[in-house]
């Protein structure tokens, strides 16, 4: 019944862009399925041929080194094989060449490009080669119920005409496939027969008419997808920018159509890539698109954190860490207290207890404050710990605090007297960054509670970035990583490996999806938290040698440890983090602040300057300030607390001057400094 | 050469005489200094063979033999924590194997280490494992390296 529809499914700008590869069109096979009509502007239908060669993506058996063609090859690849086709790319260079989007992202791919691109693509061929096993076809994407009701009417385009007539069609066929298979998209096992794939007047960008022609060379067209993907990928976020919403919705349509989240890493990949833009676009445009959730979105899977402990060394590595950073801060100290942020389930402190108990005078208390979100995990993780200490006869007290990370304050963290308090965060920070001083507040509430050391864990990116263009970027270059890191020990088919990527989609939807307060995501490198803590009065230190022998001796024991390498990332003025990272892109990044000394008596004096507004008329005030610093104590440091302390909110006047002057301790004595600071006003 | 004969004669007798399990320290001290195969295999060879293999204090040597200063004040953890043939068998042997070391390079980094995955691990399977979940922690060691 379709078979004369090709050409009508057409919208006419797709004609119009369609124009060079009419002749293509010919060779086409029109679908025969009426699964095949889900979505509203149907393009792009590849043969079945080359559609079952892409999703036979086979179960590796060895997964040796060479055959491993990493997702961040395959997107250094795109300029690679376009130098080796140039006809084929210069098609979509002129294409792109008109947008900033496409021409910034070009260029950033070919500087990332490695002078090595001629072994890339060899070792993407053999891969492809090694994937060709007899497994009957995935659904896409497109399958799935929900997605066809992401692309509602549009109701002021121009394209509106050809996509209602679409709508029932795909209505009804949508129906019969959504009772049929259950794949929720991504995610979950389904049942689905195998669908034959056949292909319609191929109406997409004019960019791919080697597509057909490469129709059976297996390897060049799963080079061809990976550059489609990441070209809609490009597209849409070009379109987003422009709000093009039509274009929008063709292009999330396309990518739901290749992109899978049973496919190759990078299919995945893209497919919770998808996912996030659907999201986003719905909340930009509430009242043009909407989705159905045909599951949470929000599920937190604790599973999946075992699982990744399991197969990956992150855990490992972050804990170890961060625990030899907390021994050597605890060396010699009798009580200790331990405040976790988000403790999960504790396993993280089993190894620092053994460490402890082993010391030769081990602590004479241990006291750890968890904070968590959920009670009955606390309670457990409570009574595991309490369970465990009493095993090495390790006194042991365990406080738990159910609350969110912002509600948190100090009387919930019962600080006694005469106790050495360190803090651990282990992907926590981060989620107070929605704010200028959220994380001032909470960096307060920890000195506050006289914490000696900060020692936190989080992931090295730039994923808080204000224009949604580099936030993409990036975060597309991260978890591309990411998934590889996981590829590298699980099989492609095992429902282990789907509920880690599952799990680091949630992350990805959250970086594209959401904006403002729901953004809690915002990932920061190394550089921008040490001036972070810094500004909050913790000052970063260097990782010593041990933990880097202990983070590289922990990667020997996996398998895949060719590619994930610790090191140590020097900060400014001698800090540093230790850096976990795969084939040279930095993932995860622990580091440790001390709490810097700022005098206190500096505290008062500033809350004493406070402008009365009592005469009504506008006035300046020049505060010169002279105190003593101690020397070790640096300049910028100092000026930066306080010049975040003045303009904090008192009032609508904010000091317009602010000098300092610096005397060294000894110079001066102590009357000196009580007196020492003028106050002048002046009107405006 | 009679007197030769007869002085053979009562060297064997007197080794005869000697019989190994009547001498446990000796046979302690011989067993200290086997690698694990071969306490294994000792451990077939009787039963109060296997009764010694199965001491501790062998596995507690075999663990830090080589390390100087010699570990103390972990022997309460360890004996908390399933006793040092756990530990070996466990995580030093998979971490050395890992690491390719030998056995006479050992530092206490890899001690270290090992006692902290072997507290893991125990930890995880008392406590968080249920029947349904094995402990996972170690599997990555338990794959062929």
């Amino acid at each position: 019944m379709l078979a004369g529809c090709s050409s009508t499914l057409l919208s006419p700008r797709h004609r119009l862009r369609s124009g060079a590869s009419a002749q293509f069109q010919a060779c086409h096979i029109p679908a025969m399925s009426t699964q095949r009509l889900d979505l509203p502007c149907s393009f792009g239908r590849k043969e079945a041929s080359r559609r079952q060669l892409v999703r036979q993506v086979g179960i590796s058996v060895d997964k040796g080194i060479e055959s491993k063609s990493s997702l961040r090859q395959n997107i250094k690849l795109p300029p690679v094989a376009a130098e080796r086709r140039g006809e084929f790319w210069g098609r979509s260079k002129k294409r792109y060449a008109a947008t900033d989007e496409g021409s910034n992202y070009m260029s950033r791919v070919k500087k990332r490009k490695s002078g090595n691109g001629k072994s890339e693509e060899e070792s993407g061929e053999e891969r492809d080669e090694r994937g060709f096993f007899d497994l009957p076809p995935l659904p896409p994407l497109s399958n799935v119920p929900w997605f066809d009701s992401v692309v509602t009417e549009v109701t002021d385009s121009g394209m509106s005409k050809d996509v209602h007539p679409h709508r029932e069609v795909s209505a009804s066929g949508s129906s019969s496939t959504s009772s049929g298979s259950h794949s929720l998209a991504l995610g979950l096992g389904s049942s689905n027969p195998t669908v034959e794939r056949e292909a319609v007047g191929n109406g997409s960008s004019s960019r791919n008419p080697s597509e057909v022609v490469a129709g059976h060379n297996g390897s060049s067209q799963r080079e061809h997808e990976c550059v489609e993907l990441i070209d809609l990928v490009v597209a849409c976020v070009e379109q987003i920018g422009s709000k093009n919403i039509a274009a929008v919705s063709h292009c999330l349509a396309r990518l739901g159509k290749l992109a899978s989240p049973r496919g190759s890493p990078l299919h995945r990949l893209i497919a919770y890539f998808t996912e996030a833009f659907a999201l986003r676009v719905a909340r930009l445009w509430p009242q043009v698109f909407h989705i159905t959730p045909p599951r949470e979105l929000e599920h937190v899977d604790d599973d999946a954190l075992r699982v990744l402990n399991q197969v990956s060394p992150i855990t490992k590595f972050v804990h170890f860490t961060c625990n030899e950073i907390l021994l050597r801060a605890l060396e010699g100290k009798d009580r200790v207290h331990i405040i976790d942020f988000d403790i999960k389930q504790g396993l993280q402190w089993p190894s620092l207890f053994q460490s402890l108990a082993s010391r030769a005078s081990p602590p004479s208390h241990v006291r750890i404050t968890g904070i968590s979100e959920s009670k009955q995990e606390l309670m457990e993780t409570g009574d595991r710990l309490a369970g465990f200490a009493e095993a090495f006869n390790l006194p042991f007290q365990f406080h738990p605090v159910v609350d969110r990370l912002e509600d948190v304050r100090l009387w919930m963290l019962h600080v006694k007297e005469k106790e050495t308090v360190v803090v651990n965060s282990v992907f926590q920070l981060h989620k107070m960054l929605y704010e200028g001083s959220a994380l001032r507040e909470f960096l307060g509430l920890i000195r506050s509670s006289n914490a000696q050391v900060v020692v936190m864990a989080e992931q090295e990116a730039a994923h808080n970035e204000a224009t949604f263009d580099a936030r993409l970027f990036n975060s597309l270059k991260y978890y591309s990583a990411v998934y590889d890191s996981i590829d590298s020990n699980l099989t492609l088919e095992s429902p282990s490996r789907m509920k880690i990527e599952e799990m680091f989609g949630r992350e990805i939807r959250n970086i594209i999806g959401c904006e403002g307060r729901q953004r809690f995501e915002r990932h920061e490198k190394f550089g921008k938290w040490q001036q972070l803590m810094e500004q909050g009065g913790f000052r970063c230190v260097g990782v010593s040698e041990r933990e880097l022998l202990q983070g590289q001796m922990m990667l020997k024991m996996y398998s895949s440890n060719h590619n994930y390498r610790v090191e140590v990332q020097q900060g400014s003025s001698s800090s540093s983090s230790l850096t976990l990272s795969w084939s040279d892109q930095p993932l995860y990044a622990v580091s440790a602040s001390p709490k810097s000394r700022i005098t206190p008596p500096l505290l008062i004096l500033l809350s004493k300057i406070h402008p009365s507004s009592s005469t009504g008329t506008p006035f300046t005030i020049e505060i010169t300030l002279t105190f003593l610093k101690i020397p070790s104590l640096s300049n910028s440091l100092l000026s930066t607390f306080l010049s975040n302390s003045l303009a904090a909110p008192s009032g609508s006047e904010s000091p317009t001057r602010i000098g300092f002057l610096f005397y060294p301790l000894n110079m001066i004595s102590t009357t000196f400094f009580t007196s020492s600071f003028s106050c002048r006003r002046g009107f405006k | 050469m009679d007197m030769d004969m007869d002085m053979d004669m009562d060297t064997k007798k007197k080794c005869t005489r000697f019989f190994i399990n009547d001498n446990m320290d000796v046979l302690i001290e011989i067993l200290k200094r086997l690698d694990e195969k071969s306490i294994g295999v000792a451990a077939c060879v009787c039963r109060l063979w296997c009764a010694l293999t199965r001491n501790d204090a062998l596995w507690e040597h075999l663990c830090f033999r080589q390390l100087s200063p010699p570990r103390e004040g972990v022997r309460t953890v360890v004996a908390a924590l399933g006793g040092y043939r756990r530990l070996y068998t466990l995580c030093v042997k998979p971490v050395l194997t890992r690491l390719g070391k030998r056995k006479d390079m050992w530092t206490t980094h890899e001690v270290d280490l090992s006692l902290s995955l072997f507290c893991v691990d125990y930890y995880e399977r008392l406590f968080l494992a249920g029947a349904a979940t094995p402990p996972s922690s170690l599997i990555f060691l338990c794959k062929a390296g």
